[in-house]
């Protein structure tokens, strides 16, 4: 995480790169990423809630689920389905190239892990 | 170097708590972000701005990083460029140019780069700007 927030972000990837390399694909092994995100969305939800003196439980829980389902996996299941269909169909140029090639694709978990790598720096500066 | 499971458990308590200290400059910043002056609209636009250009790049890199994509493609390119241009010049009309430098400091940054996957991203940061610029 704290190499998202440096100024050399790149780095991340070389380890997806590896995981490539070694496995076979390009997304994280385990969720452990994203719970970890879940959990720090639902402290800062509730601290917004504390902060800005809101009176009740339910409009605390629904801010926590409208900014854990929506502004977190929402935006990211939209911006993870963006990315494959267009990197597939648009910017996918393994077909171009010599039968040998093998053809790669972009997985929909990729592009879910790359909105939960880009998501951190947009949670730590607006904290949503 | 091997380190056993509570020197590993002890850095990553630290990680966290200093991931903690920097989190929601937002949050730290309500007093001054919740104001109705100028100062306040332009760090509230700045912190917006450079919070979703942050989440563009790192996205981008995520789909750099694979080979396959993001290698030149002419068509491609120049769709996308004079589409650019179009929403450039677009943007640029009813916000005084502000976005319009945005989107040209965007391109010369992916200059170095000159795939398909840099306009992409141009295009989208582009977006976010115009979205931003207008829901604010």
């Amino acid at each position: 995480m704290r190499t998202l927030l440096s100024l050399y972000p790149q780095r991340v990837y070389k380890m997806a790169y590896y995981r490539k390399q070694t496995k076979n694909h390009w997304a994280r092994d385990d969720p452990g990423f994203c719970f970890l995100q879940i959990i720090m969305l639902l402290i800062s939800s509730i601290a917004y809630g504390l902060a800005f003196r809101v009176s009740s439980i339910s409009a605390i829980l629904g801010f926590v689920a409208k900014s854990t389902l929506i502004n977190w996996l929402g935006f990211g299941v939209v911006m993870a389905s963006v990315g494959t269909l267009l990197s597939n169909n648009h910017l996918n140029q393994a077909s171009e190239r010599s039968s040998n090639h093998v053809k790669q694709s972009v997985e929909w978990l990729y592009a879910f892990d790359v909105h939960c790598n880009a998501f951190v720096p947009l949670f730590v500066l607006l904290c949503e | 170097m091997k380190r056993n499971g509570y020197e590993l458990l002890i850095f990553y308590i630290t990680d966290i708590s200093l991931l903690r200290f920097t989190d929601g400059l937002q949050f730290f910043l309500l007093p001054l972000v919740l104001g109705t002056s100028l100062l306040s609209l332009g760090a509230a636009n700045t912190l917006f701005a450079v919070a979703f250009g942050w989440y563009f790049y790192i996205t981008h890199l995520g789909y750099r990083g694979e080979r396959d994509i993001c290698n030149k493609k002419r068509a491609f390119i120049s769709k996308f460029n004079s589409l650019n241009h179009l929403m450039s010049q677009y943007i640029s009309i009813p916000y005084n140019h502000r976005s319009a430098a945005i989107s040209i400091k965007y391109r010369s940054l992916s200059i170095p780069n000159s795939g398909c996957c840099s306009n992409l991203y141009v295009q989208l940061c582009g977006v976010s700007f115009w979205i931003g610029f207008q829901c604010i």
